[in-house]
Parts: structure tokens; sequence; C-alpha cells
């Protein structure tokens, strides 16, 4: 089974869950800005990167982790049908992060990715990575529960 | 093979669009008057493929309406690809029209309360307004089965 977070850009809340998934990132402890930027994917990504699949590890009973960004916040029903359609849905889990990205990460993420100012940007996606951490660790414990 | 048109929104010119490609274009405002799809923002607000009919073949013709409509082709490889799929079962044709943002903005005013199903009245007619236009540009498009089938990167998976 291949488990695949996704959300806007590919950068910030599915990088943190599917490293939390993969065991990459604690999850009884939030990581340090140090950490996190030393997280290949983190806050790195570029235009280029939107509708890549990120291959990010695998978890414990070894299913494949992976990430997409969607250019979309609202992509969860299409992502669905189109693995369906292309008959691979039985492969797939599809979970979508937008629902933990707050205010804060948004605007940082918006500042350090789309306006390419990451120095204005980090301190706030710092903040609002802190801030939805222990919601994105729940996330993944749910779907590890769900469907493993 | 099936086959998708993919657009800002589903259910206006990539309607017409996948009519074009089911050879309905003839009379085609009594085609979009059957089709009941057409102008249908609830059904595009669903995010979900919407499915216009089969082809002579029996392949399926959906569209799609979404804002990330350009990557929907690359998200589809991308799917096939991890998943080890040698070939794409699924043509998709991203319908970029003059005129497009113009509906667009108008079926989102469509979501207002009170006031919205007059902006959706204002869309269909924009559409329908420029349907000769439409139709000739969609046949300009390169036909999809004639199009070469997409092929999937032999990029490693790790």
């Amino acid at each position: 089974m291949k488990f695949v977070y996704f959300d806007y850009g590919g950068s910030h809340s599915s990088v943190l869950a599917a490293n939390i998934h993969a065991g990459n990132l604690s999850k009884t402890k939030t990581p340090s800005l140090q950490e996190l930027m030393e997280i290949p994917l983190f806050d790195k990504t570029i235009k280029e990167d939107f509708g890549k699949m990120q291959y990010i590890g695998v978890d414990e009973l070894g299913n494949e982790i992976y990430l997409i960004g969607t250019k979309n916040s609202n992509f969860g029903s299409t992502i669905h049908d189109l693995a369906e359609l292309l008959e691979v849905s039985s492969k797939y889990i599809f979970i979508g992060t937008m629902p933990y990205v707050n205010l804060i990460l948004r605007i940082g993420g918006f500042l350090s990715r789309g306006l390419s100012k990451p120095s204005l940007g980090r301190p706030l996606v710092y903040k609002g990575a802190k801030a939805a951490y222990p919601g994105l660790v729940s996330l993944v414990e749910r779907t590890k529960l769900q469907f493993i | 093979m099936n086959y998708l048109f993919a657009g800002k929104s589903g259910v206006f010119e990539t309607i017409i669009a996948a009519l074009v490609f089911l050879d309905r274009d003839k009379e085609i405002e009594l085609e979009l008057e059957k089709t009941s799809l057409f102008g249908d923002i609830e059904e595009d607000n669903k995010r979900e493929l919407i499915f216009v009919d089969y082809d002579r073949q029996g392949n399926k013709v959906y569209t799609l309406g979404t804002p990330n409509y350009m990557l929907v082709n690359d998200i589809s490889t991308e799917l096939c690809r991890v998943a080890g799929l040698k070939h794409m079962k699924l043509q998709v044709i991203e319908i970029n029209l003059k005129g497009m943002d113009i509906t667009y903005y108008l079926s989102r005013l469509g979501k207002l309360p009170l006031i919205g199903s007059w902006f959706i009245s204002l869309a269909k007619i924009w559409v329908i307004y420029r349907k000769d236009q439409i139709i000739k540009e969609c046949k300009k498009m390169p036909h999809p089965k004639k199009r070469k089938s997409t092929p999937i990167a032999a990029k490693p998976i790790k």
C-alpha cells in the first residue's frame, strides 16, 4: 500500500505528516527549526515540484510513503476519482493535510515559497508548523489505525 | 481509453468540448439543454469527475473543473508511474480558451445567496454567445484519439 499525503504546495504540512508517518520525525516532540530545515523537502520545493510524487520512505510495515503538492486546497475528491478512473485506487491511500494548515503557516508558506522570500517567511513557517504539529501527529495516528 | 476534459470549470466550456469530441455539436444548444450538466455549479463544486457520456467505442468521457487543471495530466501520470503502470488509460485534454476566466468568475459569483442564479444564467448566456468560437477552437485542437498516449516517465520511484 502507498500512502500519499497531499496539500497545496507539497512543502510544509504534507512534508511533516509524511515524515511523521515514515518515522523520520518524532511523534512526541515538536522538532526544532534546525531539525525541520534538515528535512529534504521542508520549505524547499520549487514551482516544478507541483504535481510530482515525492518519495519519503517506508513505515514500520513496509508501506511506501509519498507526498504531492497539488496546487489546489480542495483536491481530495478529484485525486480519489482520478485514481479510480486510472484503476490504481486499490494501491493508494490519499490523505489531505490542508485542514491542519493554520493562517500563520499559510502566510509564512506564501512568503517563503510563493514570493521566494524565505528570510521573511521561514520564522512564520516554523511558528505555524509548531502549532500544526500535534494535529498532524494525530492525523497520522488516525490514518494508521484506520488503514493498517 | 477514457477521456477527461479539464478546465477551470467543468460545466461550461468543457461540456461543449466534450460534446464536440462526441460529434454532438451540430445543434449544440439543444444538446446543452439535454445534458442537464450545463451550468450545474453544484456538480462543479463537488470537484469530482463529471461523466458526460460514452463515445462510439464505449470509452467514457468526463469533464472536470479545478483551478489546477493544467496539473491534472501530470498528477495522473505520476499516479500511474508510482503504481507501476506502463500505459495510462486516460487521456487528459486541458481546455484553456479565450473568455473562460469570465465564465469562471461568473460561476463563482453563482455561489452567492439570492442573486447567485442570476450570475449562473449570465455565465450560460456568455458561453452560448461564444458557442461558435468555442466549437471552432475545440475542433482546432489535436483530436485526443490521434494524440500519442502519454508515456509514463521512466524515473526511478526511490
